[in-house]
């Protein structure tokens, strides 16, 4: 009982960041009708910026986290303005799927296929609440994330902006009808969904190894949370990120690490099996 | 420059195209009693190794408008089941290699039936973690797989210049077999049902097609030639391991072929193998730092996504009128 309980915590806590890095695709998939396939390979970019900054000009991770936010969010702004909005749809996945293989080899070429990892000394150690065991960087990683995810509630809530980019997902000629710029939205959407992704590959850096070609494994993940949670649904993904986390850790924890992400391919595909539109999606 | 353009377009759309269909299997044939190189042979071989993955993938992805990411499950699916009933049952790869066909096709039909009544983003996304989740279980079914070490093939019986040709030959006619079947696809009314599916689903749906069994029937025919080339590349090899067979570089590779050549036509995966395979020969050998090559791949593939969506058939037949 213990040791389930410790795996409910552990999941609780990865799936909280899982859910940030899902929730740019999400956001890109509600807003304009593509699954960006290169979401993984921003948030190991990310890392690696940071990684890079960290360790040779001694910047700590989190101001270089900024940093490596703002860089990701111009990218896919202007990755949106010049070559996405060429294509639409599957052939959009497609470009954006070479992509990020693209940017895959050129960080193997840049960094090599090794493992690497963000330190950060003063984040080692855990919190230890009645017996169970909190490690502090998932701790603080998490509450980064509640920050991230509660802001852009916020943002998406209750401002102009993001009423704006409400209209836009529901709608589109409406909304353009109603003077909102539609093509802007689709840019800035799109720069906001990749800078996400970058923060949630800093703080997923802090926590486990990495190296280029594991944005495979993470992309396969990403795209089993929002089937599972619902495509374009941003509650959903919430929903299912902290359900995919929990089951992956009591995976991990109960048999054996390695299945983790077989689990969430598992669920893809009954997912799509037996309810197509996810926990909270919309009908297909 | 405009005679050899005019010529090539002649080869690919007129009439003439029959004829130098001919010459070139004549050739190809021929091959080994001309050249006594092996290093041609070979090449030619994995040429055709992939040529038939990518027209395989074309059967699906090109004809009926669905984009299979991880055609190199059954790549890899065909090489293991053929390596594992060598080492363990000792029975022939050539034989065994339609087996592994088989078994694509089943594992395809697990993939297919939850995926392809939906909509192509579904399927695309299903399939975008297919090669890397059978990498991950044959890398830890030890005992019956190998696990990362691999397995080892037992040598062919015959010496390295026999052996070479006969899997050239093997090879070629598992190769020939994909091209006649999307030529068969190109003039039935199964391929022309497929082709209604990718131009729009819903009219073909209250046409009376019966789409979801359709597009079923395809992707288990896309899954068959990719496995059995692998079947035979097994044997070839004589050394097989999951973070080969399951490289989510093949995937890639039949991909971008099929796109470059020009995807929904019989000789569009054919060209474009030949183009890209012999620019990545050349490549491997001038440029030797890991990432490269990959790197040059997946930029031409953006380009042509971008500028040349039809490929290089469909550029010409748009140019010429002809159809």
């Amino acid at each position: 009982m213990n040791l389930f309980i410790q795996a409910v915590i552990t999941g609780v806590l990865v799936g909280g960041i899982y859910a940030l890095v899902t929730l740019g695709l999400t956001l890109i998939f509600g807003v304009m009708d593509i699954g960006n396939a290169a979401q993984a390979a921003f948030a190991i970019l990310a890392a690696y910026i940071v990684y890079w900054l960290s360790s040779l000009y001694h910047v700590d991770p989190f101001i270089g986290m900024i940093l490596a936010t703002g860089l990701l969010f111009v990218m896919g702004f202007y990755l949106y303005k010049y070559i996405v909005y060429k294509t639409s749809g599957l052939m959009a996945f497609a470009l954006l799927y070479f992509l990020s293989i693209f940017l895959e080899s050129t960080m193997v070429f840049v960094w090599g296929n090794t493992y690497r990892g963000i330190k950060v000394p003063y984040l080692s150690g855990s919190l230890q609440i009645y017996g169970y065991y909190i490690p502090l960087d998932r701790f603080i990683g998490f509450l980064m994330v509640s920050a991230v995810l509660a802001i852009i509630a916020y943002v998406l809530k209750y401002t102009y902006f993001g009423k704006a980019i409400r209209a836009t997902m529901q709608n589109p000629y409406a909304a353009a009808l109603m003077g909102i710029n539609v093509d802007r939205i689709y840019q800035v959407t799109f720069g906001i969904g990749i800078a996400l992704s970058g923060i949630a590959g800093v703080i997923l850096g802090t926590i486990y190894s990495f190296y280029p070609s594991l944005q495979g494994v993470w992309i396969g993940l990403m795209f089993a949370i929002v089937v599972f949670g619902g495509m374009g649904s941003l509650s959903g993904t919430l929903i299912g990120s902290i359900i995919i986390g929990i089951i992956s850790s009591l995976v991990a924890t109960y048999v054996s690490s390695v299945w983790a992400p077989l689990v969430a391919y598992v669920i893809l595909v009954l997912t799509l099996w037996i309810k197509p539109s996810g926990i909270k999606g919309r009908k297909i | 420059m405009s005679f050899t353009r005019s010529l090539i377009k002649k080869c690919l759309v007129s009439k003439n195209k029959k004829y130098v269909v001919f010459i070139l299997t004549a050739l190809t044939l021929s091959l080994p009693l001309l050249s006594s190189e092996i290093f041609y042979i070979d090449f030619l071989l994995v040429l055709f190794m992939y040529a038939t993955i990518a027209v395989g993938w074309n059967i699906i992805g090109g004809y009926t408008g669905y984009v299979s990411f991880g055609h190199v499950a059954f790549f890899g699916l065909g090489a293991y089941t053929t390596a594992i009933l060598l080492v363990r049952f000792g029975l022939s790869p050539f034989v065994t290699c339609i087996l592994g066909g088989v078994v694509a096709i089943v594992f395809a039909l697990l993939i297919g039936i939850p995926t392809l009544k939906l909509k192509g983003a579904y399927f695309a996304i299903a399939t975008l973690g297919l090669g890397f989740v059978l990498q991950l279980l044959f890398l830890n079914l030890g005992s019956l797989t190998g696990g990362g070490e691999g397995l080892s093939l037992p040598l062919p019986p015959w010496d390295i210049k026999t052996s070479v040709e006969i899997f050239y030959y093997a090879m070629f006619i598992v190769f020939l077999a994909s091209v006649l079947t999307t030529y068969w696809l190109e003039h039935s009314r199964f391929g022309l049902a497929l082709k209604c599916i990718r131009d729009d689903e819903l009219s073909a749906e209250t046409s009376g097609i019966p789409t979801a069994k359709l597009k079923t029937m395809a992707f288990l025919l896309s899954a068959f030639f990719p496995a059995v080339s692998g079947g035979l590349f097994s044997y070839y090899a004589t050394y097989i391991d999951p973070i080969t067979v399951f490289d989510p570089k093949i995937s890639m590779y039949a991909i971008v072929f099929s796109m470059l050549g020009g995807s929904g036509s019989v000789l569009g995966p054919v060209i474009g193998s030949i183009i890209l395979y012999s620019v990545a020969q050349t490549a491997r050998y001038l440029i030797t730092a890991p990432g490269v090559d990959v790197m040059v791949f997946s930029a031409i593939a953006v380009a042509v996504i971008i500028y040349l969506p039809e490929g290089i058939v469909g550029f010409l037949k748009g140019r010429s009128g002809a159809k």
